[in-house]
């Protein structure tokens, strides 16, 4: 994910049970690579404000074919100052529609499925990835999602939301970009640094550094993203 | 059914189009080593490459320069668009056997 090389996803975790921390979680691709191992931990911390909230991601990912890969997420979140924890589950589902760069633009396709632990509030969703390569540097990427809350905590809706991306391909050990995420609770835009550093052959690191500052009364000021991830 | 028809009509038009005005290009990978290793493509064109692995191990076709990474397992062919290009060198490599898999496309002016 934090390259987003991962056409299909299966996902199975700990899931907080308010889903607005959980957005923001990185920008997802429209690729695979068949065969493609992945296993990747993500932290979110959101303030500072009076209810500082915190995130944590674990992932396993593989591609099944070219077209398609699954992958597994472990999350769980604390709103500190309450003292809250929130645990749940996720499935997720991506295919590449597309060959990169046979077509105007790069597609796929993501779905995914939440619950919290306790299976009261649950969400489908569905996202279309969209990415274009702008000249010989720059790359932006879009997802576009459509939401289905439903459960017995939980009002039943659809919700929609939008994440964006604009990289410079600098180098592979060092990329900036920029980060949108707009939906029903976050409107957050911020800089992201993302890099690869090389292990060995069929083997390398990948991380994410991102700052998502809130562009909304709803949305706390100031976010931390960091993602590591180990492809194998 | 007439509207079928034209949209039928229309799409493989289209299609052949697009097809004829790509130029494809091959590349083989045979006991871990592109062939050819240069590779002369027309600049600023969207060619498509076709990248057989002749081994039976799997193999990733990557450059940075290209933006593109894309895994071939072992006896299958994989297409890869590039472009368009400005005239250039664009190394590539194999990621899972780098220091023999190495190759670069040189993209240049009128060559086809």
């Amino acid at each position: 994910m934090v390259k987003g090389c991962i056409p299909l996803m299966l996902t199975l975790g700990l899931l907080h049970a308010q889903p607005a921390a959980a957005e923001i979680r990185g920008i997802y691709h429209p690729y695979v690579n068949q065969g493609e191992r992945e296993l990747e931990y993500q932290l979110l911390w959101r303030g500072p404000d009076d209810q500082p909230d915190t995130l944590q991601q674990l992932s396993f990912g593989y591609a099944w074919t070219d077209r398609f890969a699954t992958e597994i997420y472990l999350l769980a979140e604390s709103v500190h100052q309450q003292g809250r924890r929130s645990r749940g589950y996720e499935v997720e589902a991506i295919w590449q529609l597309t060959e990169q760069g046979e077509y105007w633009a790069d597609w796929g396709l993501l779905v995914e499925l939440e619950s919290d632990d306790q299976g009261k509030e649950r969400e489908l969703g569905v996202s279309v990835l969209m990415e274009k390569q702008l000249g010989r540097r720059w790359v932006g990427t879009l997802n576009a999602q459509l939401e289905y809350e439903f459960g017995d905590d939980t009002d039943n809706e659809f919700e929609t939301g939008l994440r964006a991306q604009l990289r410079y391909l600098h180098k592979p050990t060092l990329e900036p970009a920029v980060d949108l995420y707009l939906d029903d609770q976050d409107y957050a835009l911020g800089p992201t640094l993302i890099g690869a550093v090389r292990l060995s052959p069929g083997r390398q690191l990948r991380w994410e550094l991102g700052v998502p500052i809130g562009l909304k009364s709803r949305t706390p000021d100031l976010g931390l993203r960091f993602a590591v991830e180990l492809e194998f | 059914m007439r509207f079928r028809a034209c949209c039928w009509l229309l799409g493989m038009s289209v299609s052949t189009t697009t097809l004829a005005a790509t130029p494809v290009f091959e590349i083989d990978i045979r006991d871990h080593l592109f062939e050819p290793a240069e590779l002369v493509i027309p600049a600023d064109t969207k060619v498509k490459l076709l990248v057989h692995n002749l081994d039976a191990t799997p193999e990733e076709f990557e450059s940075y320069e290209l933006n593109r990474e894309k895994v071939i397992m072992g006896g299958t062919t994989a297409t890869i668009y590039i472009g368009p290009l400005p005239p250039g060198v664009y190394p590539y490599f194999g990621e899972f056997n780098p220091k023999t898999a190495q190759g670069i496309i040189r993209v240049q002016q009128g060559e086809r």
